[in-house]
């Protein structure tokens, strides 16, 4: 029940002077909601949904199809009888590869643990990323349509990802890694949405 | 399958377009005799007005085929058109999903009483559904139909298409009558629009090029005594002179016109240019104040309605119809944008600056940079030699969210991301304290859902 919080995560202090700055208030925002919301990324209400570890999995299935073959390849090239800076190049491109297959490979769980959703009376929330942190709000009275998508990779790990379209293409609101039951669930759900509230432009 | 159904547009089309093929390479051939390329001297003049008329013929020939083989149909629901030659291509365009309807009359057709009608539906490059050419009057007819049924006409009609069945249909019949009346015009003078023009920084740098390499020129002339050098000027200037002359002319004449729920604007000197905008369909709004026009109070307004902007494109370069003012005083382009949303004032809205923290990242901009949000609008300007304020109607974002990357983390700042349908408006605001950034999102994710509204009456 408890979120799990990286020790990285920032506390925001709202001091009272920064509370006066504030002054989107007055035209209904409830008072002490700054306050009360002290984790940038703090869900709203509740908490946020978490995604199934087997997208840690995927993730780090996919950095190593990614990778590999560059490491494979640079440490043949080191390998052979080739001249000193053929095979320095491939030495150099092995560890390249396999650094980036290391930090890919640890990220992955703290990325999936980073991602989130919920649902509230009306609209649906995401958030996502480690470095790059975002949080995306989508409205039921503007979704246009729900897919829901799942490679073989994804298939054979029971999980499926959830696109949320709106007439804007920069609303990339995805949702990897969700139980394929779950995902199947939302977009029932999301779709009755959009039948009901309708969405135009 | 698809039958060749509908009417086919004007007889003359033909002949309008074949004579601007033909008009380029008869160009292409005065060039050359005025400036003495060897090609031309080789060949004899007989033969070269030939070749000008015998490739006009082809090129007309082609435009007559294109014109027989294309038809349109104004159904009840729905406009099709059907084109094509040996690919048959059918292209429909529902009535509620017309963006906006514009007659353009390129300078040609013009002679001839022909416009051109484009008809702009949301999309990307290819929105745009033209029938060209029908004659003026069955244009400008077809024009008001089509945006009575698009739910834009200043006629009363409560059928705009976002407004859900939520919406209060009392409430718009007794707003609507009173629009209808409320008119506005604004026409932008002749000695604004040149001095506007003209006073910009890149028309002044681009002067100041051409002038460097003239005198450059010249003195490489005198001391070399080989003038070669003098021409490599020319073609700047010539450059410079046509990119004001097709600014200063297809903005001649500016006229925007408000009556009730629609914006018409007029402009163009040789090719006219007539659009109508319903005001419904405005997803935003631009204004533009470049550094040397804040000196003399002027503003530069555009307009964001979904198929406008880069992609859409159009004939003698008229494209750009995204420019709702091209030259005005900002207190005539700010007064515009509050009557256009109703009677929100855009610099009286709640806003909240950026800090000091920001000054690291943003460092040229953040002094002037501040979001405001209230229950109609958010506004978000920015800029430090161009500053611009994108004014996006809480009622046509899509959706919106919050970011943060690695240094703005270790600084308390976030971006706020608004995102609206595709187009040139961008009301992000960036680099803004965090806290300011989840108040904002926090105040502005209750406005979102709301069905829409019909827009507020214009004060």
């Amino acid at each position: 029940m408890g979120r799990s919080r990286g020790s990285r995560d920032l506390r925001l202090p709202v001091s009272p002077r920064r509370a006066r700055r504030v002054n989107l208030d007055g035209v209904g925002l409830a008072p002490g909601t700054v306050e009360r919301v002290t984790d940038l990324f703090a869900a709203p209400q509740d908490a946020w949904q978490r995604v199934s570890p087997a997208l840690a999995t995927r993730d780090r299935v996919v950095a190593a199809a990614f990778w590999l073959p560059f490491a494979v390849a640079g440490v043949v090239v080191a390998v052979l009888p080739l001249p000193v800076w053929a095979r320095v190049l491939g030495g150099a491109v092995a560890v390249v590869a396999l650094v980036g297959l290391a930090v890919d490979w640890s990220l992955a769980e703290r990325r999936r643990a980073r991602r989130g959703y919920l649902e509230t009376d009306d609209e649906v929330l995401l958030t996502e990323g480690v470095m790059f942190r975002s949080m995306t709000v989508v409205p039921y009275g503007r979704l246009q349509y729900v897919d829901v998508e799942a490679g073989p990779l994804q298939r054979r790990l029971g999980i499926a990802t959830l696109t949320v379209h709106t007439a804007s293409p920069r609303t990339a609101a995805e949702l990897p890694g969700l139980p394929a039951d779950e995902a199947a669930r939302l977009r029932g759900v999301l779709t009755e949405r959009v039948r009901e509230r309708g969405a135009g432009v | 399958m698809s039958e060749r159904e509908g009417t086919r547009t004007h007889p003359l089309t033909p002949l309008a377009e074949g004579v601007t093929a033909a008009r380029w390479l008869a160009g292409i051939v005065i060039v050359g005799l005025v400036t003495g390329e060897s090609w031309v001297r080789h060949v004899p003049w007989w033969a070269a007005v030939l070749g000008v008329l015998g490739l006009g013929l082809l090129a007309g020939g082609g435009t007559a085929a294109g014109w027989w083989f294309t038809r349109y149909v104004l159904d009840t629901t729905e406009l099709r058109q059907t084109s094509g030659i040996l690919v048959h291509t059918s292209r429909r365009v529902p009535y509620e999903r017309i963006q906006s309807v514009d007659v353009t009359e390129p300078f040609l057709a013009r002679v001839l009483g022909l416009a051109q009608l484009d008809v702009e539906s949301a999309g990307g490059a290819d929105s745009t559904t033209s029938l060209k050419y029908l004659p003026l009057h069955e244009a400008q007819h077809m024009r008001a139909w089509l945006l009575e049924r698009a739910g834009g006409a200043d006629a009363a009609d409560h059928t705009t298409p976002d407004a859900s069945d939520h919406a209060d249909v009392p409430d718009a019949a007794e707003a609507v009558p009173a629009l209808a009346e409320a008119t506005d015009r604004i026409v932008v003078p002749l000695k604004q629009l040149v001095l506007g023009t003209l006073v910009r920084l890149d028309v002044a740098l681009t002067t100041f090029a051409a002038v460097v390499l003239f005198a450059v020129g010249v003195v490489g002339g005198i001391l070399a005594q080989d003038w070669a050098f003098v021409f490599f000027a020319v073609p700047v200037v010539l450059g410079l002179g046509q990119m004001l002359t097709t600014r200063i002319v297809q903005n001649w004449g500016f006229t925007l016109e408000r009556r009730g729920r629609t914006l018409r604007i007029e402009r163009g000197l040789l090719s006219r240019v007539s659009q109508t905008v319903p005001l419904d369909r405005v997803q935003g709004l631009i204004v533009a104040e470049p550094m040397v026009w804040r000196r003399l109070g002027w503003a530069h307004l555009e307009v964001d309605v979904a198929g406008y902007g880069a992609g859409s494109a159009g004939d003698d370069g008229l494209e750009d119809r995204a420019t709702l003012l091209p030259v005005a005083s900002r207190a005539d382009a700010l007064a515009l944008v509050t009557r256009m949303l109703g009677g929100v004032d855009v610099e009286a809205v709640p806003r909240t600056s950026a800090t000091r923290k920001a000054r690291t990242l943003d460092p040229l901009q953040w002094k002037r940079r501040w979001l405001g949000l209230d229950d109609h609008v958010l506004v978000s300007r920015r800029g430090r030699f161009r500053l611009v304020t994108h004014v996006a109607p809480v009622r046509k974002i899509q959706s919106a969210g919050l970011t943060q990357g690695p240094l703005q983390r270790r600084l308390g700042l976030a971006t706020l991301v608004v995102h609206a349908p595709p187009g040139p408006l961008l009301a992000d605001a960036e680099n803004l304290d965090s806290s300011d950034v989840r108040a904002a999102l926090e105040r502005l994710r209750p406005l979102l859902d709301r069905p829409a509204p019909v827009v507020g009456p214009p004060v």
